[in-house]
């Protein structure tokens, strides 16, 4: 059941090193198994980069909202890139996101589900009631789109004439299933637009 | 490859020399290398396996801070397999066996774990509750319960990409019962990763491990880690 290996030290000295044949039950277990061919996977990164590597249109609009510190993203897919500045204001956190011409593309706000509009939360939480039995909110971003210069009122709380969206993040679960992560998409009412399951990246490194 | 300087790199930096900082006069010391290649597959919708297999080869130790014998020489081998069923979103439960040989002889342990992983917006920290069995002869039983707490924090951007380098600090509390006795360990482990894909990462850092640190006459071990770890499509 063993398979004896012998190792030479540069001295001369032999070591006999006995390791068992889990080489026959590994082979099974990663080799014999059937598994599914993946289509390719999705690419994208992101890395932080200094204000040289932002469009200046992308940098002049930041630098007229804000005078918080702010940190720089450059996020690179198979044919796009687009940046994003994240910062604090006003006790919140904002993100900007431009495309790779420095064009505004939206700014993201996070905020609490319970801070939402009566009318808008019963809406999302009907919706999410009527698929699940269970689900719990991580994170709630309110997503703006529209004239930049409507955008920079932001900056003083007023978001009249601009397109919102709510961004959700939660877990949620059918009774007798296990649960899953989802990203849900709502109108400025509450109405369902879209969702997508999450997959999180690989964590075994930080599991073994 | 390159490593961007930052913040969170200087704290790289910090560790490693707060780490050979504690390198003073302790009453026993040893030094190493462990080196680990970790195998990754998912079996089914839920169940995953983990195979590890690691090499120990010990290094100069001493006494308080003079070191006694410099010998270099290969001390043992592990193989394990785990297999672990997923529980929740980001928790698995389940269990595995470990055959070590080496130069003292062979042993055999039994391990039972639970993993959850907590995401945070700059970083990750993963928890491991375990606890393991191991059985050699003519030696006494050691039973072990262990708490692990790794942070993986990303050196460049949100999250670590492939072609980037992280950042990843663990700290382990051991605690081991043989014969009557009572025998705490502590673990603290800082690596730098660097990760080639999602599914393939590749660390390097120190192991440092202090038994009985209660106690006036400790005994620390610093081993040089390297860990890879590569996980099957499936």
């Amino acid at each position: 059941m063993s398979s004896e290996y012998i190792i030479q030290f540069q001295s001369g000295a032999v070591q006999r090193v006995f390791l068992p044949s889990l080489w026959l039950l590994l082979s099974f277990i990663f080799f014999g198994l059937p598994h599914r061919v993946q289509a390719q996977e999705k690419f994208e990164m992101e890395q932080r980069v200094g204000r040289d590597k932002v469009p200046e249109t992308a940098l002049s609009f930041v630098d007229s909202f804000t005078k918080s510190k702010v940190k720089w993203y450059e996020e690179t897919g198979i044919s796009s890139k687009s940046y994003e500045a994240k910062f604090k204001l006003n006790g919140k956190r904002f993100s900007v996101e431009f495309d790779s011409a420095g064009s505004l593309e939206d700014i993201e706000v996070l905020m609490r589900f319970r801070d939402l509009e009566t009318n808008v939360k019963r809406s999302i939480s009907a919706h999410l009631d009527s698929v699940y039995d269970r689900t719990r909110i991580y994170k709630l971003q309110t997503q703006y789109a529209g004239d930049v210069l409507k955008m920079m009122k932001l900056r003083i709380g007023i978001s009249e004439g601009l397109n919102v969206k709510y961004e959700i993040e939660l877990r949620a679960n059918i009774k007798g299933a296990r649960p899953e992560l989802y990203e849900y998409t709502f109108d400025q009412q509450g109405k369902y637009l879209f969702h997508k399951t999450i997959i999180l990246r690989n964590a075994d490194h930080l599991e073994f | 490859m390159r490593i961007i300087w930052s913040s969170k790199s200087c704290w790289v930096l910090g560790l490693l020399v707060l780490s050979s900082g504690i390198l003073r006069a302790q009453s026993r010391f040893q030094t190493g290398f462990l080196g680990s290649m970790n195998l990754n597959r998912k079996l089914t919708k839920d169940l995953e396996a983990n195979f590890k297999w690691e090499h120990r080869v010990m290094g100069p130790r001493g006494t308080e801070g003079i070191v006694r014998d410099e010998n270099v020489f290969y001390d043992l081998s592990d193989a394990s397999l785990l297999v672990l069923k997923k529980t929740g979103v980001s928790a698995k439960f389940g269990g595995g066996y470990l055959w070590r040989a080496g130069v003292d002889g062979h042993m055999h342990r039994l391990i039972q774990q639970y993993i959850w992983v907590q995401r945070f917006s700059a970083f990750r920290l993963a928890w491991r509750l375990s606890s393991d069995q191991s059985f050699a002869r003519e030696e006494e039983a050691v039973y072990r319960l262990r708490l692990r707490a790794v942070a993986e924090i990303p050196l460049n951007g949100q999250v670590a990409d492939p072609g980037e380098w992280y950042l990843k600090l663990g700290s382990e509390y051991l605690s081991a019962w043989s014969a009557g006795t009572h025998q705490p360990e502590l673990r603290l482990v800082p690596l730098m990763g660097y990760e080639f894909s999602d599914r393939n990462k590749l660390e390097v850092g120190l192991d440092y491990r202090i038994r009985n640190p209660h106690l006036s006459r400790r005994a620390s071990q610093y081993w040089l880690n390297v860990n890879w770890f590569y996980k099957w499509k499936g």
